[in-house]
């Protein structure tokens, strides 16, 4: 036997076991959320019963859906700014000295790390409104309190706020290993050629050496808030009055609550669009810095 | 040390200790509303350590409430049998993938990048129906077997792999190594450092993962940590703050000791495998 | 222009000395090397020189005057970094020009609205035409639009001269600047950096391990080991009267050839065997202060280990007699070749002949080395 026949035994041989659980776990249910998506299957049916796409149509016209679709969008749009930029400038104020850098990291990564199931549940209590800490402060303050997670004015952009806190420490961590990347040269460099303040160097060298980073911290941001879905269902239920309702939240609901599989694949193929629209995105810079690198 | 410096380095630690404040402050809610008693938590004054310690009751009523012990048994259970089993499919995968040219390489590159793309929950319904025809829900397996194929896992070992020399490869051909054994015994020990890094990646994801459990199993019996905090909480329903911030201290705690023993490998471990 | 002063620079890293109070004085105009293995303090030396890094105790003055207290970028210095240390995301125009634009254009001519005032664009023009001038001056001038990473190593290397040379600084620092070329590139590139210098006229301190770059660019060498410069003349002195065993060594290629020597009378030196009772001396002597001989008339002998062909010359390596040691002697290539294996003498010139105490420093005098007694 040639070499190069054995190397190909061997390598289909190895890949083998990766490439059935693969096709069971991923490639197929995959496959099928595109057909459910076109029946009106409940689960338990024996039998699929194609209906065209009259679940899209119903999409089109169910306000749920549409307040589900914008208030991902919202929650994302305020996650992803807030924990990018206090990501950035945790690691730059870090970066900046010598001292305490190890606790800093520290304090900042462990709601990253804490389940953050157990944390939402934590975050109802201190939003108690009325032996909640949060209330406490704003009372002290002199500012009026709020029934934070059942105002439906607010409850997303509190469940935003966790959200923040939850990922920030991940950006940071990100762009920590950005900042460390940059050349120390480059900074003696700028201080030979005469950069005045840290601020022209941080013009100068950090941020545009860092722009990839900020791309790809930012991307996959997006991708991570699309994902919201444990605060949202420990704490609001998607309420109060459909003002939490998140897209992985009315897919829950609707595959796993009422069982309306169709239904909820068809959902499912709205924010599999979406990530993977955002994910192409994170594709092209790559390939843009890759191509220029 | 000019003064100028003096004042940066105060302000510096003004605004990290601002953030430290904001990141750590649920952290000490939890931890010291755990420790007080029922009329403590309801006063008005914000207090951070109780005048009356009640540590052992909250703590004791926690464990008696729920069985927390089980929860926790079960996520170790379930973390350790992915992670196993993730390592045992995909390094032989990603070996191939990077060192062995066979018909069809391209195309299951092709397939993990895709995959890659999309986050579990989307084919999360399908998978339910599935299990549900071969009547494994409700168990172990309903939590573990979906999560034994991890692309990213693939992805990320065939990176790792690329940059291991060919030569090490034909060196072990030399010695008589067969491809499997070449991936045991010459690659793994080579690949350590990835492999903790997907190590924590993977611990880390499915000891917190939530929506999974939820939907996979429904007796409490195989209820991983989180689900047991939800579990407590709704079975209290009412107020009984001190023995449920007590509860989730308890389900936190042992990711959070094994990440402040081994920090530098914990954020090394997630730095490494967020820029995939 | 400037001169430029070390006076008693001492550096500290924790527990370790990396500088030990060293004192230097380099002439305006002077090109000088500091030399020496990795580790030796010469790159801190540089640095603080530079401004980029505070010395522990001791002065430096720039033109007599001292500058402690300035910041890099009020030293009016220049630095080329090993790395070359370019900026990746600018252009080879825009990497040459931010010295200038950094010092000329203040905050607000570099923000946006820079573009809307005359006198920046003024500034600005005068800045292009400098930046050409000396693009033209290294002739890189049809680099100008590539970003670094386009560049090779020999190309990167005259756009971070091109860097430091826009600005007309008092002093230029080259930190390692050619140990990123490949050797051929080296060669060149020694030629054309010692013609800068002499075209330019400025104080030039290189930072080198390499003693071939020491050797052929500088109009003196400062040798440094150990945080401290151990001989500070010119290439010739250096090379020709080392003041200390280590600089004898370091310097010149083949390594000299050392051997224990005992003194016994008034400029004689007897070869050492073995364990020497009481403390011997180092003889030293280049390979081409030594010529094979028969073993009668040398004070050396042994079997040709080695022969090293490099076309121009001959080095004969001989296992001595009683000992593992080696001596290198070059012969002329168009001479009678050696054979490997058979027993030669070495006899030295002794007019080259050097002899070092057990603290490594030179004994002044004229020597003799004869055989083992």
């Amino acid at each position: 036997m040639s070499l190069s026949a054995s190397q190909n035994r061997a390598g289909l041989a190895l890949i083998a076991p990766a490439a059935v659980l693969g096709l069971l776990f991923l490639i197929a249910p995959l496959a099928s959320i595109f057909v459910l998506a076109f029946t009106d299957y409940q689960l338990g049916d024996r039998a699929l019963n194609f209906i065209g796409l009259e679940n899209f149509h119903a999409l089109g016209d169910d306000p749920v859906f549409w307040r589900s679709l914008s208030n991902t969008l919202i929650y994302s749009a305020v996650v992803v700014p807030g924990s990018v930029l206090l990501g950035l400038i945790s690691a730059l104020l870090i970066d900046a000295g010598t001292s305490l850098r190890s606790f800093y990291r520290t304090a900042f990564f462990l709601p990253v790390m804490a389940s953050l199931l157990a944390m939402a549940v934590v975050w109802e209590f201190m939003l108690h409104p009325s032996f909640g800490i949060v209330n406490a402060a704003m009372k002290a303050l002199g500012l009026p309190p709020h029934n934070w997670l059942k105002d439906g004015s607010i409850a997303l952009y509190v469940l935003a706020v966790i959200g923040i806190w939850q990922s920030f420490g991940f950006n940071m961590v990100l762009f920590m290993a950005g900042l460390s990347a940059i050349p120390r040269d480059l900074y003696d460099a700028a201080e030979m050629d005469g950069t005045p303040n840290a601020w022209d160097r941080f013009k100068l060298i950090t941020w545009p050496l860092l722009a990839p980073v900020t791309v790809f911290v930012a991307i996959t941001s997006v991708i991570r808030s699309f994902q919201v879905f444990d605060t949202v269902h420990a704490l609001t239920q998607g309420g109060p009055n459909k003002a939490t309702e998140v897209l992985l939240y009315t897919i829950y609901a609707e595959g796993f609550e009422f069982f309306r599989s169709g239904h909820a694949a068809a959902i499912t193929v709205v924010f599999i669009m979406l990530v993977v629209g955002v994910s192409m995105l994170r594709f092209l810079s790559l390939k843009k810095n890759g191509a220029s690198a | 040390m000019t003064t100028g410096s003096f004042v940066t380095s105060t302000l510096r630690h003004f605004a990290l200790l601002l953030i430290s404040a904001f990141s750590l402050l649920p952290f000490a809610v939890m931890v010291s509303t755990s420790i007080k008693p029922a009329d403590e938590i309801f006063s008005d004054s914000v207090r951070w350590w109780p005048e009356k310690l009640a540590l052992v009751e909250n703590y004791s009523e926690a464990f008696s409430a729920a069985p927390l012990m089980l929860y926790l048994m079960n996520g170790i259970i379930v973390t350790v049998a992915i992670f196993f089993l993730q390592v045992l499919v995909a390094l032989p995968a990603a070996y191939a993938l990077a060192k062995l040219r066979f018909v069809g390489r391209r195309v299951a590159f092709g397939f993990v990048l895709f995959c890659l793309l999309i986050p579990y929950h989307a084919i999360a319904v399908p998978l339910f129906i599935l299990l549900y025809f071969v009547g494994l829900l409700d168990s172990y397996s309903a939590l573990v077997l979906p999560f034994t194929i991890s692309v990213f896992g693939i992805f990320l070992m065939r990176q790792f792999f690329m940059g291991v020399p060919d030569d090490l490869v034909d060196a072990a051909r030399m010695d008589g190594m067969s491809e499997l054994s070449i991936v045991w015994r010459v690659m793994l020990p080579a690949a350590i450092p990835a492999l903790t890094a997907f190590g924590v990646f993977s611990v880390v994801a499915h000891w917190n993962d939530y929506f999974w459990p939820l939907v996979a199993v429904s007796s409490d019996s195989y209820f991983t940590p989180p689900l047991g905090v939800m579990a407590f909480r709704n079975a209290e329903a009412g107020n009984n703050f001190g023995p449920l911030m007590a509860a989730a201290t308890i389900i936190v705690a042992p990711l959070l000791a094994l990440f402040l023993l081994a920090q530098r490998r914990f954020i090394e471990g997630i730095a490494f495998t967020g820029i995939k | 222009m400037a001169g430029v002063n070390i006076r008693s620079v001492a550096k500290t890293f924790g527990e370790t000395q990396v500088l030990k109070r060293v004192d230097l004085d380099i002439r305006d105009g002077e090109f000088i090397s500091l030399v020496g293995p990795s580790g030796c303090g010469k790159s801190t030396l540089l640095r603080i020189v530079a401004g980029l890094e505070q010395q522990t105790e001791g002065h430096i003055l720039l033109d007599g005057k001292t500058v402690d207290r300035l910041r890099p970028r009020d030293r009016d210095l220049a630095m080329v970094f090993q790395s070359y240390a370019l900026y990746p995301h600018l252009t080879v125009a825009e990497n040459i020009a931010v010295p200038l634009t950094m010092r000329r254009l203040s905050t607000l001519d570099r923000s946006l609205m820079g573009g809307l005032l005359p006198a920046a664009r003024a500034k600005r023009k005068d800045i292009a035409a400098e930046v050409d001038k000396v693009c033209e001056a290294l002739s890189i001038s049809m680099l100008k639009d590539r970003k670094p990473a386009a560049l090779s190593g020999g190309q990167r290397q005259r756009v971070a001269l091109a860097r430091a040379m826009v600005r007309k600084p008092s002093a230029f620092l080259m930190d390692e600047p050619l140990s990123n070329l490949d050797a051929k590139m080296r060669v060149q590139a020694r030629g054309e950096i010692a013609a800068l210098h002499r075209q330019l006229g400025s104080t030039f301190i290189y930072v080198t391990h390499d003693q071939a770059e020491a050797m052929t660019m500088s109009d003196r060498i400062a040798v440094m080991m150990g945080g401290e410069i151990l001989q500070l003349d010119t290439p010739d002195h250096v090379y020709q009267m080392p003041q200390d065993l280590r600089v004898a060594e370091f310097i010149g290629s083949p390594k000299i050839n050392v051997v224990k020597a005992m003194h016994t009378k008034d400029g004689v030196l007897a070869v050492a065997r073995g364990e020497t009772p009481g403390q011997s001396i180092h003889a030293a002597f280049r390979p081409e202060a030594a010529r094979l001989a028969g073993e009668a008339e040398a004070p050396l002998a042994g079997i040709i280990h080695h022969v090293e062909n490099l076309g121009a010359d001959l080095f004969v390596q001989i296992r001595l007699d009683g000992g593992d040691d080696l001596v290198i002697v070059r012969c002329d290539p168009a001479g009678v070749r050696p054979v490997i294996g058979d027993r030669t003498g070495v006899a030295i010139d002794h007019a080259r002949l050097h002899a070092f105490g057990p603290d490594n420093r030179r004994i002044d005098g004229s020597f003799r080395l004869e055989a083992a007694q």
